[in-house]
């Protein structure tokens, strides 16, 4: 069953434009959503909160559109932004007894239980707190009430190891019931390897790869060698050939193994690999890789 | 019900200004029952009304130029509509307007307690003058949100000053000519004193309608504005 399903989304600024984003996020897994910066990763987070609205397309959370039910829709998503999106002046307090107000489903005790349990001060003003304390008071925020999907716009960025693992566990914990799912994007990579189940890559507005984690890891090969050894017909089909001292490193699909020759090493590429040839291979002078 | 809950959002988020409205407002009704309550330097009821209710016209736009747009994140995502989040708004300037025009009314009371004989045409002028300052107070608020709430401060400054200026210079000079010279202005106000209440309410009732649509307008230019 579908938690989120975003169904030929674009939005067209003046000099940016999202084209046809297609994707489905089944309860109970996390996707992450990755590009270079600018790609348009926080348009498309934005589009799916609603904090700007499609030109084209329709986005459902848990079977509803925003357009259908705005308060059901928000209620069911919780946001964690990279920019801390609290007024500057408000305490812990101060956001607590807002949440209250708002939100059916928050939970008073479960958010002093988590703002407890992580120190952050009930009279200290937000704007005294240090990165990690500020996320983990988002995350806190989002915690204590019933929400369905989590969008996570690089949250984790800027973090020490400590908090980041604290994160990433929490997401975990998160889809544990496997009724609720997570979205996010982010420029460490490393992160979406350890906790991703599909992974959504686009550039430049348009989407390039869609697929789960294990199976993109699967469809790609590393491949490494010397450049002389590149057969006119493999060159075809490498993607983003980047030449070193050793020679050559791109990324190729699994199904053209056998073009390589025995000179040529290849290995299992991590997540970081494929989206680093991609962009390289996007950004070689005519030869663009098809959008999916 | 949840635009109320967006008002006291604004109020927290203006906390920190708001320390000024009512230091800067003792300090005037101090200054005023120091120069006396009768005789020649005495000040007229309206004074005592127009002058909170001009702190109240300035103050009530402090909202829009506390809205970062980082903010968007936590005021935008919650489960309220864009109906909910502008009356919110509204309903902070009109709470403003409401104070000062508590203010002055006790103001005047401790005027009346020194000495000061009220007149029935103090009670129209501050109605009048209260339906003023609550047409003034949207079109700031309309301006502010057809043209962005994030102005920069120099705009925010502007369409802060300029109102509340007015109504106060101006309104406090049309108040002095009614009280003070009610012979050369006789003939002009002779049928609108007959009907003092009626008028008074019917300014009121004029504010509200405008109020009503001004929400309206402002709901509408919200919900197509985008991020």
């Amino acid at each position: 069953m579908e938690l989120l399903e975003v169904r030929g989304v674009s939005k067209h600024y003046k000099d940016f434009s999202l084209e046809n984003i297609n994707f489905v996020l089944p309860k109970g897994y996390i996707m992450g959503y990755v590009g270079q910066n600018g790609a348009g990763k926080t348009t498309t987070l934005n589009l799916i909160t609603n904090l700007c609205k499609c030109t084209e397309g329709e986005i459902y959370v848990d079977g509803i559109t925003c357009r259908e039910d705005e308060v059901r829709y928000k209620e069911c998503i919780g946001y964690i932004g990279d920019a801390f999106y609290y007024p500057p002046n408000f305490t812990v307090k101060n956001i607590c007894g807002i949440l209250k107000n708002f939100y059916t489903t928050f939970s008073v005790e479960k958010f002093n239980e988590l703002t407890h349990k992580w120190k952050l001060s009930d009279k200290m003003k937000v704007q005294d707190f240090s990165r990690g304390m500020r996320v983990k008071l988002m995350f806190a925020a989002v915690l204590s009430r019933d929400t369905k999907l989590l969008v996570l716009d690089e949250a984790t960025n800027g973090l020490d190891p400590v908090v980041r693992a604290e994160v990433l566990q929490l997401l975990q914990d998160y889809i544990a019931d496997g009724e609720r799912s997570v979205i996010f994007s982010t420029h460490i990579l490393s992160d979406l390897e350890q906790i991703a189940d599909y992974i959504y890559f686009i550039d430049e507005g348009k989407p390039i790869l869609y697929d789960t984690k294990d199976e993109l890891l699967e469809n790609y090969l590393l491949v490494k060698g010397e450049r002389r050894a590149v057969t006119p017909q493999l060159a075809k089909e490498l993607i983003g050939i980047a030449d070193n001292a050793y020679g050559f490193e791109a990324i190729l699909g699994s199904d053209k193994a056998a073009l390589l020759t025995r000179e040529m090493h290849f290995e299992k590429p991590t997540i970081d690999e494929i989206v680093i040839h991609y962009i390289k291979d996007r950004n070689e002078p005519g030869k663009e890789s098809q959008a999916i | 019900m949840k635009a109320i809950h967006f008002t006291k959002i604004d109020f927290i988020k203006t906390k920190q200004q708001m320390w000024f409205a009512p230091i800067i407002m003792l300090i005037v009704t101090v200054i005023m029952v120091i120069n006396g309550s009768s005789g020649e330097r005495a000040y007229n009821a309206a004074t005592l009304f127009f002058y909170p209710v001009f702190i109240a016209i300035v103050f009530s736009t402090i909202p829009f130029g506390a809205c970062r747009r980082e903010d968007a994140g936590f005021m935008l995502m919650l489960p309220a509509t864009t109906r909910d989040r502008v009356v919110g708004r509204f309903l902070y300037g009109i709470i403003m307007l409401l104070l000062a025009a508590a203010i002055g009314e006790i103001c005047i009371a401790g005027y009346m307690v020194l000495g000061y004989r009220l007149r029935p045409m103090d009670l129209f002028v501050c109605l009048i003058g209260f339906s003023v300052a609550l047409l003034l107070v949207v079109v700031e608020y309309v301006f502010l949100y057809l043209f962005g709430e994030n102005q920069g401060p120099q705009m925010l400054s502007l369409v802060r000053m300029i109102p509340g200026m007015c109504y106060f210079f101006v309104g406090l000079n049309i108040s002095s000519k009614l009280m003070e010279e009610p012979g050369a202005v006789a003939d002009a106000v002779a049928t609108l004193i007959d009907h003092l209440m009626s008028i008074s309410i019917a300014g009121v009732a004029v504010s509200i309608i405008v109020l009503v649509a001004a929400i309206e307008l402002c709901v509408r230019v919200t919900e197509k504005k985008d991020c």
